[in-house]
């Protein structure tokens, strides 16, 4: 049997509350296991691209999850295997302590205590933030922040994960860890970001925006010799 | 600010805080209520009432200057309610006139009546919310069937009170960066921006915090804060706090 596609956008137009067109016409697919990465200059809609997906934003076109199409029924369980991580940490964190933030989305899942107690755990080992677990997380360093926000989606084990920007603000050794540690995971990423080393380690195929508009999709490697292409939306 | 600015000692391990979360709200609301409700009280009543929550901050090991400072929110609020009846109520000597205005007996007494049961009914509520953790409370208001639109409106400002201060701070220090003093007038126009953009920018935050409840398979309805079953023990707690209210009832008639 051909595997059906965890994502898939058919003619995808999106716009903001304010009617700003941040997607027009974007149609693409994401295979289990196969990473994609979502490459652009500023303002190409990467980050809409993502709120949309998670229903956040008004559209029209056609989303498909896991074989579920996106609609505001089916939205809450299709939030349950599918998280994702916000370009602005701040945005993310909102509980009193980083151990509660981490444990939001495992409770709501409904597990028992323990199971809760045990995933934070980990997930927070797992980053290196367990010193941090009673800290209120809206004072943690920028880069510990970032951190922090992948631990309440990780928390979660999505079998989608989609991250905006995660390896901003971090130090080259937590970006390392961080490939490693993603790359490890039994998740599908779909990820925004201007980091073209990242994506090389994490994604075989890549798509580029630019204005909204799907310019191109193509194997990592192939963007990555494309020094035209590259230059011409601003990634090198 | 920080996230536990109003609810510090909420998560303590004494007998109070082990209390069951709905005896301690309705004794809280009863007693409220209770304050609320006399119309003329003399001061024993009132060393009654300062007793019973000097007591209870004791025993819940919540220190006197927290609560102090705290409970100072009422002063805007309740100062101004209290010198509109200074200022309008007659009857008894009249210390002060003028126009429509008189500074009478019974003017001041009123206004430090409400003063005192406004104070009161405010550190109730501190000691309420620090003795039990938010999210026990909002579920004591669901099995008294408060209705569950309210119930998400208290929970979402208790989690966005410190955005609203965060945002505020974050845009102080911008404009300080850019801002070396001038006219008066610029200033209070400046000020209305930075109010309004506050207001707007806390509003758009709190829609992305919220988006981000949603995608961690929030519905609203603290499904995992789960209340222990009202044992026998929880009636009699319920039984010697209101009979606590009688008495202060009872005081408030001599
Ligand atoms: N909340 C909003 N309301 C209105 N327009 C918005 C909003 N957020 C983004 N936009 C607009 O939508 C377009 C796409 O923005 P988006 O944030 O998706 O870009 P991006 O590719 O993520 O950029 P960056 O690399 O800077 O993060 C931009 O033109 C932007 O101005
Ligand atoms: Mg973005």
């Amino acid at each position: 049997m051909v595997d059906q596609p965890l994502i898939k956008a058919a003619n995808l137009v999106c716009e903001h509350h304010d009617g700003t067109v941040a997607l027009d016409d974007v149609s693409f697919e994401v295979m289990p296991g196969r990473s994609l990465a979502v490459v652009g200059p500023n303002g190409a809609g990467k980050s809409s691209l993502l709120t949309c997906l998670m229903g956040f934003l008004k559209y029209s076109g056609e989303i498909t999850i896991n074989g579920q199409v996106l609609t505001s029924t089916s939205v809450p369980q299709i939030r349950r295997v599918m998280t994702m991580v916000f370009q602005d940490p701040d945005d993310q964190l909102f509980m009193p302590t980083l151990a509660e933030d981490v444990a939001f989305g495992p409770n709501n899942l409904g597990l028992s205590s323990d199971q809760v107690e045990s995933r934070v755990s980990k997930v927070l080992d797992r980053l290196n933030l367990s010193e941090l677990r009673d800290r209120p997380p809206h004072h943690l360093s920028f880069g510990e922040k970032r951190r922090a926000a992948l631990a309440t989606a990780l928390a979660m084990n999505p079998s989608i994960l989609l991250l905006d920007e995660p390896t901003a603000n971090l130090d080259p050794a937590t970006r390392r860890e961080l490939a490693e540690y993603l790359a490890g995971l039994d998740a599908t990423l779909l990820i925004a970001t201007h980091d073209l080393e990242f994506v090389k380690a994490l994604c075989p195929r890549v798509i580029l925006l630019s204005k909204g508009r799907l310019i191109t999709e193509v194997d990592t490697s192939c963007l990555l010799q494309n020094t035209a292409l590259l230059r011409n939306h601003r990634l090198a | 600010m920080h996230h536990s600015y109003l609810d510090k000692y909420a998560r303590g391990t004494t007998a109070i805080h082990g209390l069951d979360a709905r005896v301690k709200v309705l004794f809280s609301f009863a007693f409220i209520i209770l304050i609320a409700s006399l119309r003329a009280s003399g001061f024993e009543f009132y060393l009654a009432c300062l007793t019973l929550i000097a007591v209870c901050l004791i025993a819940a090991r919540i220190p006197t200057v927290y609560l102090l400072t705290r409970s100072i929110v009422v002063i805007p609020f309740a100062g101004f309610a209290a010198i509109s009846y200074m200022l309008t109520r007659t009857g008894g000597t009249t210390y002060w006139h003028s126009g429509p205005f008189a500074i009478t007996s019974e003017g001041l007494i009123d206004a430090s009546h409400l003063l005192a049961r406004s104070w009161l009914a405010v550190s109730c509520m501190i000691i309420l919310v620090n003795t039990t953790p938010f999210d026990q409370i909002l579920k004591a208001f669901r099995t008294f069937r408060l209705h569950s639109i309210l119930i998400m409106l208290l929970s979402f400002f208790y989690r966005y009170l410190y955005l609203l201060w965060d945002e505020s701070e974050r845009m102080q220090r911008a404009r300080n960066l850019r801002y070396f003093g001038g006219k008066p007038e610029k200033q209070f126009a400046m000020l209305g921006h930075l109010v309004s953009s506050l207001f707007l920018r806390t509003y758009e935050r709190t829609e992305r915090v919220q988006m981000s409840m949603l995608s961690r398979g929030w519905d609203g309805s603290a499904a995992h804060v789960k209340l222990k079953p009202f044992t026998l023990q929880n009636v009699l707690n319920l039984v010697i706090g209101f009979s606590l209210l009688i008495i202060l009832w009872w005081i408030s008639t001599w």
